[in-house]
């Protein structure tokens, strides 16, 4: 199919709206999917070009938002492909799984670092599937179709992240326990 | 439904994306269900504590003017080629396939090489100040010079033939007074 010629000046003008008004979020998004932030600074310039040159599909039927994020997603699992750099999440666990904190050293603070560094060591697709249903609040549909699997798959991929993310944390941030791990308030 | 089924949908009964009977039977379950019901709540504040945990570690991230220039700039280019200074036709022709540039190349060479060898068989104006009315006429390919006498503004013969080498002690024959180059 012919590419459309683009009106370069108009799309600029999009396209700083756009940083403007997504960019932070799609970085942020980003960090979370590859969890390093030079790979995720490129993948967010990797996908405002590919926006810019699919600027002629988009209907305007989603949120421009959701668009950009689903090419964000797309480029992350190409980079994966690329990389290969898969590893089995057992593997992290015994690598990474600490001893239990004691309470005297836990704080708000601390619970919230070591969660997030948890999920951040999880393997590829577990933290995708973290990432897109925690951060992103996508329903399980739309992550399948975000990421091209069937919804059986992301909801396999969620029990087994969550399974993993347990044993990566202390039992004490157990964040299915009787008493679960809450967000509090600021002291 | 039991508590497995209604674990099972649980997902989807929080995304609000069940449906039908499948939606009634666990709303069913769910009413009727402490450990269900708990089981909710766990995975709500599993939820929050996620999304929290996650929104303090990006916290920190925001997008720099510097990236966002360079993507402007990198859209730009790609959107428009960048401005490149007209290359001239010659060079275009050259540099247009790679077997001509290099066809090209050792043809240069080539006449370099040729050039240096025939050049040598210009007179060697040294050698004819200092040894009047003798020419000295490198023949290319071959190491031996060549020195000529004019005799009335005729080349007489080939006196010698001599390396380059001993060029400067070589002694002309003698010559007339009338010959001149």
């Amino acid at each position: 199919m012919a590419e459309v010629p683009l009106n370069t000046d108009a799309l600029r003008l999009d396209l700083s709206a756009w940083l403007q008004a997504h960019g932070t979020r799609l970085l942020r998004s980003a960090y979370l999917l590859c969890g390093d932030r030079t790979e995720a600074e490129d993948l967010v310039q990797e996908t405002f070009l590919q926006a810019v040159k699919s600027a002629h599909r988009f209907r305007g039927e989603s949120a421009i938002y959701t668009w950009l994020h689903g090419i964000l997603v797309n480029l992350n699992r190409r980079r994966w492909r690329k990389q290969k750099r898969f590893v089995f999440d057992e593997e992290l666990v015994q690598h990474a799984a600490s001893p239990a904190i004691e309470d005297s050293e836990m704080d708000r603070q601390f619970q919230t670092n070591r969660l997030a560094q948890a999920i951040l060591t999880l393997s590829a697709e577990h933290r995708e599937v973290i990432a897109l249903r925690y951060y992103e609040d996508l329903k399980l549909q739309q992550i399948a179709a975000q990421t091209g699997v069937s919804l059986g798959t992301v909801k396999s991929r969620l029990h087994y992240a969550m399974q993993c993310l347990e044993k990566l944390l202390p039992e004490e941030l157990n964040l299915f326990a009787a008493n679960g791990t809450q967000p509090q308030s600021p002291r | 439904m039991n508590c497995k089924e209604f674990t099972h949908d649980l997902p989807e009964y929080l995304d609000q994306t069940l449906k039908g009977r499948r939606l009634a039977a666990a709303q069913r379950h769910f009413d009727h269900c402490a450990e269900c019901q708990l089981a909710v709540q766990r995975e709500q504040a599993a939820r929050k504590a996620i999304h929290h945990a996650l929104d303090r570690a990006t916290e920190p991230l925001s997008l720099s003017t510097e990236l966002a220039e360079r993507i402007l700039a990198a859209a730009a280019s790609q959107t428009k080629p960048i401005a490149r200074p007209a290359a001239p036709y010659a060079w275009s022709w050259l540099t247009a396939h790679p077997l001509r540039s290099v066809a090209v190349a050792c043809a240069v060479v080539g006449a370099l090489v040729l050039t240096r060898k025939f050049s040598q068989h210009r007179v060697d104006a040294s050698f004819t100040a200092t040894h009047r009315g003798c020419y000295v006429v490198d023949v290319p390919f071959q190491t031996e010079t060549h020195v000529f006498q004019l005799r009335n503004g005729t080349v007489v013969d080939t006196i010698v033939t001599l390396e380059t080498e001993s060029r400067a002690n070589f002694t002309a024959a003698p010559t007339s007074a009338s010959s001149s180059p």
